[in-house]
């Protein structure tokens, strides 16, 4: 059994010791994004949405958002028969016009538009009007649902999606 | 040599790069998606698709479409699996056969902590209470899983994992009524702790009927149960998890041993016991992945049984401490290794069964080792590991095992297994002595002079042991239809049965003892299918079937009852669920069950169905009716051969249900 006394306390250590790889919350931006992809695809827009672009889902955000990055990974995605576009935007500029999807941050209104989806990380989102709210609590990433906005953005929602909230605001 | 290798294979580690096989997120479900920073309990996460072993798993959403009230009840959904209601607080479960009241070839775990009692060598299945309310999911492996997991994981590892308190947040009430399950309650409440922490606790409680004889009447009192619990998970930083969680529960019940000789020849003496359980546990786990070195785990439990069985009282102290350590892939090679301690401490005092010795106490030292050899990359590959343990019963065991797994399509998969794994004796099979009511003489079984003694003995034991060999395919045929086949072939030796030792003259009487030995060995056949389709957007069916033989021979001559396990086990047993989405408040489910009938215990072939309806008038407020084994008024569903007792018989049941969120 003398092994056991080797063994253990090595292991412990070297847990201990063991440096991180300091991608500070690059994976679960990854993850936010993945669920954006996500989203898209249990969404089912007004007919007339698509206008110029019958054939893209555009995810609109404005330069220096920090999900950013993330976004890329699903630019081009396959939604059915339309791909994911992104759309970047100047600070200030409207996320409304030729957007299927709004990537908003915390200082910006999350004013419901017709066929425009909001989505963002920052707390508080949904009570003040935005449509799906991403929850961070450590490492875990949940999202949470506004049905009002849903429906003012006269947007339908899979039951799928509804049931998978965390938490839905009616 | 092990000594050498070990600081070796560490400090390679040390100086080993990052090398990260990196996951595309964008592929995964949304369901996945919820579930991908696992902080539990698998030992590798792993696509069910890509494993190389016979998985099935039990969603969240089977769960509630099932309406099912009890865990047991959720593995008639899992080909291969059997489980059978004997009386109102025993259930007997298994994979692969040998199934029996005290069925002894299966690991169970709870998130992590494993519930298995080394008293029997199983589950008490009426203590396991866990809230379905509060399961994510159950994994359900047929088969060895001995390398990994350890001794007992011979015929199969189930593990049951809970929500992240992150999705059980806000307050839940539910409440039942019905005809057989009499009522129940469960309530919830989760919130967070800062940035970093969610927490739940709840507390359940039901009242049931069970099971009846032949003539409708209930065999045993009502049994109840309460339990209360809590989870707290805290993540303060990008790499580190913490989870805490702990039960309490208390309960009774009635058990009855009729008197009697209708199993062995032998007068039982017969006990009709009000009986109660009490539990707790608690768990503690520290995990810290995305090191530049792997993911590592750390988590110490301890679980406190108490209950009564036949007049016996039994306590059962489990106390254990794991590591685990997944490496970053090294080239081809990813590779996994932990070691456990697991302290055990058992009493049993009764006037009909007991153990002698007081508090018996009993350790077990483990590790493991696994290697994934990828040899064409995302198309074959190779696992390699063995685990090492130490046991107070059996001393030094070496369960290891290869697996194959092939993709030669992305639509369709082959794996083929070979393991060993052992099933350590139980305290019973080695410490029990029961004198039985004596034999008197000129009574049909014993026509001679004098009375005989009868006596249940255990033994000095050795392991019993498993040589499996396993095959299996997965088959998307379309993106709505997909099949999955299994096959195996067991030998297993050493099978801890009873003997029948010769008789000795004891003056004014014969001492006749049948004492349990390793004089067993068993060939088992049987393939697995399931099969998932969804016919269209409302309609899915999940269909499961498995075909089973076993063949037990017995070197020594033995009472009839041990070698009647290879009757308990179905030949066929199939499952069919059809789930339809009427609209997007209405959900209806029907849910038939099959199998062949079982000769050595006399039940008859049957098929039953379960009906469930749904309604939810308010995204936060669900109705369900849920009409369970409808096709017969009542009827045996399983029978025990461990000692006589009266054949229990389920009844047509009704439950209705209404749940709130809030």
């Amino acid at each position: 059994m003398r092994i056991w006394c080797l063994i253990i306390p090595l292991a412990l250590a070297s847990f201990l010791a063991a440096p991180g790889i300091g991608r500070a919350g690059d994976r679960q931006d990854d993850i936010k994004a993945a669920f954006i992809f996500n989203f898209a695809r249990f969404t089912t827009w007004p007919n007339d949405s698509f206008g110029e672009h019958p054939n893209e889902i555009r995810v609109c955000f404005h330069e220096g958002h920090h999900l950013t990055d993330s976004l890329t990974t699903i630019d081009g995605k396959q939604v059915g028969e339309r791909v994911i576009r992104l759309v970047r935007q100047p600070a200030g500029a409207s996320l409304q016009q030729g957007c299927n999807i709004a990537v908003l941050s915390h200082s910006q209104p999350a004013t419901p538009a017709r066929g425009v989806l909001t989505v963002s990380d920052s707390t508080g989102f949904i009570e003040n009007g935005g449509s799906i709210g991403l929850l961070q609590v450590g490492r875990q990433v949940r999202f949470q649902i506004n049905q009002q906005s849903i429906r003012q953005a006269e947007l339908q929602m899979s039951s799928k999606l509804m049931r998978l909230a965390t938490r839905v605001l009616k | 040599m092990l000594r050498l290798v070990l600081p070796a294979l560490l400090s390679a580690l040390l100086v080993a790069g990052p090398a990260f096989g990196e996951e595309n997120l964008t592929e995964l479900s949304i369901e996945e998606l919820l579930t991908v920073e696992v902080t539990s309990v698998a030992k590798k996460r792993q696509r069910v698709e890509d494993a190389p072993a016979a998985v099935f798993v039990i969603s969240s959403e089977d769960i509630r479409r099932s309406g099912a009230t009890r865990i047991t009840d959720l593995f008639r959904m899992v080909p291969g699996m059997q489980v059978g209601e004997n009386e109102t607080n025993s259930v007997a479960v298994s994979a692969r056969g040998f199934n029996e009241r005290f069925a002894n070839k299966l690991l169970i775990l709870v998130d992590g902590r494993a519930i298995y009692r080394s008293v029997l060598s199983g589950v008490f299945w009426d203590q396991v209470l866990v809230p379905l309310q509060e399961v994510e999911r159950i994994e359900v492996v047929r088969g060895p899983g001995a390398t990994l997991w350890g001794a007992n994981a011979v015929n199969g590892v189930i593990n049951i994992i809970t929500k992240h308190p992150i999705d059980t947040q806000g307050g839940f009430v539910s409440a039942g009524v019905g005809t057989n399950e009499l009522g129940r309650i469960y309530g919830r409440w989760g919130g967070l702790l800062g940035n970093d922490g969610a927490y739940r606790f709840y507390v359940r409680g039901d009242v049931r009927e069970g099971l009846v004889d032949a003539d409708g009447a209930q065999i045993n009192e009502n049994a109840r149960a309460v339990q209360t619990g809590f989870r707290l998970d805290w993540e303060p930083t990008e790499q580190d998890a913490f989870t805490f969680q702990g039960d309490f529960q208390r309960g009774d019940f009635e058990t009855i041993a009729a008197g009697g000789g209708q199993t062995n020849n032998f007068a039982f003496p017969a006990s009709n016991d009000q009986e109660d359980f009490l539990g707790f546990n608690f768990l503690g786990r520290w995990t810290r992945t995305g090191t530049e070195i792997g993911d590592f785990s750390v988590q110490g439990y301890v679980d406190f049984l108490e209950r009564g069985e036949l007049g016996s009282d039994i306590q059962s102290i489990v106390s254990g401490f794991e590591f685990q350590h997944s490496l970053p892939t090294i080239g081809a090679h990813e590779v996994i290794w932990g070691a456990n301690v697991q302290l055990t401490s058992d009493q049993v005092d009764g006037d009909v069964v007991g153990i002698g010795d007081g508090t018996q106490i009993n350790t077990l030292f483990g590790m493991f080792i696994q290697d994934e050899i990828s040899l064409i990359d995302n198309e074959l590959s190779l696992t390699l590991g063995t685990k090492l343990e130490h046991n107070s019963f059996s001393g030094f065991e070496i369960q290891p095992s290869a697996r194959l797994f092939w993709r030669p399509d992305e639509r369709l998969a082959f794996w083929g297994a070979v393991s060993r794994a052992v099933r350590t004796p139980a305290l019973f099979e080695e410490e029990l002595r029961i004198a039985l009511d004596p034999i008197l003489p000129g009574t049909p079984f014993n026509p001679g002079p004098l009375p005989i003694n009868g006596f249940i003995l255990g033994s000095d034991l050795e392991a019993e042991e498993l040589y499996a060999f396993e095959v299996g395919t997965r088959f998307d045929v379309t993106e709505d239809l997909s099949i999955d086949v299994a096959g195996y072939a067991n030998l297993y030796d050493n099978l801890i049965v009873l003997d029948l030792e010769p008789p000795v003259f004891a003056g004014t009487s014969i001492d006749q003892s049948v004492v349990y030995r390793n004089n067993g060995s068993a060939v088992s056949f049987g393939a697995e299918l399931s099969a998932d389709w969804d016919v269209t957007e409302w309609w899915r069916l999940k269909g499961a079937y498995a075909f089973q033989t076993i063949n037990l021979r017995q070197r020594a001559p033995s009472i009839p009852a041990t070698g009647r396990i290879e009757g308990l086990t179905p030949i066929h047993q199939g499952s069919l669920r059809a789930q339809f989405d009427i609209n997007n408040d209405v959900e209806f489910d029907l849910w038939f069950r099959g199998q062949s009938g079982t000769s050595d215990n006399d039940i008859s072939g049957f098929v039953d169905m379960d009906a469930r309806l749904s309604w939810r008038p308010l995204p936060a407020l669900e109705l369900s009716i849920t009409g369970r084994n409808l096709l017969q008024a009542q009827r045996p569903d399983f029978s025990q051969s461990s000692y006589p007792a009266p054949i229990g018989q389920i009844e047509r049941s009704v439950f209705g249900l209404i749940e709130y969120r809030f």
